[in-house]
């Protein structure tokens, strides 16, 4: 579930953002498509409750992200949000395996070994668990970024740019991974891109 | 996972430079904690062998060479004096005891002290097993003298000429026989072999005298009188009467020995102050060991702060990151400091061979834990500026 109302954000004078207003029940989904420099990200951060707005509210699963205060922003992001990110971002001194346990342990879930073995298998990165992330392909790369977003099972995954490096086939395939583990923990997926050849995968579509 | 477990995972990263870290740190908590204890041990070592001894009287020298041969015997002594006039010294009513001492002899490097009985309870010790000496070349033997030489009652040794050990001339005529064996303490007493005044003259004048052991001993000499006073009055003008007075020169060994660690405490100061100057260095190191972090490892840190972590969380990350790098730090200087005084210590016993302990150090090593624990913070509190204007969004959105 997630309703924003009347959001703007601004960086300066010139650069100001008036973001259309988004409703999201259970489990829809949302392509939010437009140029670089619209605000895309800005408008991802704002959800991820990274950036906080200069008006208007965001509600995630009835919450206000927008009035609740920094500590408990964190952790209701840690819990509830997953962010996949263009290029993954992952700790370069833990192995694969121990990057899912620090994601888990930061968001404060713990009975860990299921849920890890389960997403590693599912991202097809069981034989690559022991290594460190610079070692990684970078198709093993992005699946590592995935998992890291929905391990945690989030009520809704943000996803910044996850085709655009992509050949067809892998962004096929990417958005479809991101689509199923979605599927499974129930999460609203939105993803935000330029990239229109994922357009007719998406039935609900913003265009900033 | 939990912090600590990524902090160090974090530190075997970049093992060069917490190696850096680790050795200065070490280095300098080992060479304070050291330092320490070496010179309360070295300063209580002295202290304690004073025992009662308040004041003595010698042939004329040096003050701190008088007390060093006759009350610590580490140096040679002054020269001899007429036990005849030392007695009439002892009469004064301000003394409560006047030893004699007679030295020069040694056997296998343990000094040979003619002296009273009174010798064994100025030193606050008793016999172990056996007796006291009474007659002409028996010995009581100090109880590191008996385990390093393997000494025991009714055994007998020939001593020899001199202060040191190996000696050519020897006093092979006169056997001398171990009666007793003293009780352990951590002085001087314990190394020393202790007989009659008689039996050390005898071992002197017997190609003078020949056979006759029953001449008397009216003209001899002893080294020294060590002296107790009744009454610390005596102190104040007792020591400048026997200087004008007399031939004797009347030493006060908390006064020279005070003087001694004045000297020594110049050095003890310099160790002191440069293992500060160490210490000072490697808290930059572990300062910018940390502040790297901080700014080199800020997209995983801004990550972090997206999977759920507070800004505190991040403090407390950098914090165990200094914590653990300090902490093993502290127990290899602990180590370096207990292994280095263990081996000066069995030098020293080797050496002088005397025995020392060392002194109870938890109060230094806490004290200096909180030092450490001090310089972490401060290091830490330094390094985590850059948490505080962290701007997530930024960090996140710099693809690299």
């Amino acid at each position: 579930m997630l309703k924003t109302v009347d959001v703007t954000f601004s960086y300066s004078k010139e650069s100001s953002f008036n973001f259309p207003d988004i409703k999201l029940s259970q489990s829809q989904s949302l392509l939010i498509l437009g140029k670089s420099g619209i605000g895309k990200t800005t408008l991802l951060h704002l959800l991820a409750g990274i950036l906080s707005p200069d008006n208007g509210s965001i509600f995630v699963k009835d919450t206000n992200i927008t009035s609740i205060g920094s500590k408990k922003l964190d952790t209701f992001r840690g819990k509830h949000i997953g962010i996949v990110f263009q290029n993954t971002i992952a700790i370069s001194s833990l192995t694969v395996y121990e990057n899912l346990q620090a994601r888990l342990y930061f968001s404060g879930i713990s009975n860990q070994k299921e849920a890890i073995e389960n997403i590693l298998e599912q991202l097809d990165l069981v034989s690559v668990k022991n290594q460190k992330p610079n070692t990684l392909s970078t198709g093993q790369l992005q699946r590592l970024g995935i998992a890291l977003g929905v391990i945690h099972k989030p009520d809704i995954i943000l996803a910044d740019e996850p085709t655009s490096s992509l050949d067809d086939e892998n962004c096929e395939l990417v958005i479809d991974l991101l689509k199923s583990q979605a599927k499974k923990s129930n999460a609203n997926l939105i993803i935000i891109t330029h990239d229109h050849r994922i357009k007719n995968s998406f039935s609900n579509t913003i265009v900033l | 996972m939990n912090i600590i477990k990524l902090s160090y995972k974090n530190i075997l990263t970049k093992p060069l430079q917490t190696f850096l870290t680790v050795l200065i740190l070490a280095l300098s908590i080992g060479l304070l904690l050291g330092v320490k204890q070496l010179n309360k041990v070295f300063e209580s070592q002295l202290q304690q062998s004073l025992n009662g001894v308040d004041m003595v009287v010698g042939a004329k020298g040096s003050p701190l060479q008088l007390v060093l041969s006759t009350v610590l015997h580490i140096d040679n002594p002054t020269g001899n004096i007429s036990y005849n006039e030392a007695k009439k010294i002892a009469e004064n009513k301000y003394i409560e005891d006047a030893i004699p001492i007679s030295i020069g002899d040694n056997y296998k490097g343990y000094k040979i002290v003619g002296t009273s009985v009174g010798f064994v309870d100025l030193h606050k010790t008793g016999i172990e097993t056996g007796a006291l000496f009474n007659k002409n070349f028996e010995v009581v033997i100090g109880n590191a003298v008996s385990k390093n030489l393997n000494l025991n009652i009714g055994d007998t040794f020939y001593s020899g000429h001199g202060m040191i050990e190996n000696v050519v001339e020897s006093h092979d005529e006169y056997p001398l026989k171990v009666v007793g064996i003293l009780k352990p303490t951590q002085n001087v007493i314990d190394r020393l072999i202790l007989t009659n005044l008689e039996s050390i003259w005898d071992l002197h004048g017997h190609d003078v005298e020949s056979d006759n052991h029953d001449h008397n001993h009216d003209n001899e000499d002893i080294t020294a009188l060590l002296i107790k006073f009744k009454n610390k009055r005596g102190l104040l003008f007792l020591p400048r009467s026997i200087n004008e007075n007399t031939p004797f020169q009347a030493a006060l060994p908390k006064y020279q020995l005070d003087k001694l660690f004045q000297f020594t405490a110049i050095g003890t100061k310099a160790i002191t102050w440069i293992a500060l100057s160490i210490l000072f260095v490697s808290g930059i190191s572990m300062f910018v060991s940390l502040y790297r972090m901080v700014k080199e490892r800020a997209k995983e840190l801004a990550l972090i702060r997206t999977y759920g972590a507070s800004r505190n969380k991040l403090i407390l990350l950098v914090f165990s990151e200094g914590l653990l790098v300090g902490v093993f730090s502290f127990f290899l200087g602990v180590l370096l400091a207990t292994f280095s005084l263990q081996a000066i210590i069995s030098l020293i016993k080797d050496t002088y061979k005397q025995q020392i302990y060392l002194l109870e150090y938890q109060n230094d090593i806490l004290e200096l834990l909180l030092f450490i624990f001090g310089i972490i913070i401060i290091a830490t509190l330094i390094a985590i500026r850059p948490i505080f204007k962290m701007d997530i969004s930024k960090i996140i959105s710099h693809e690299s």
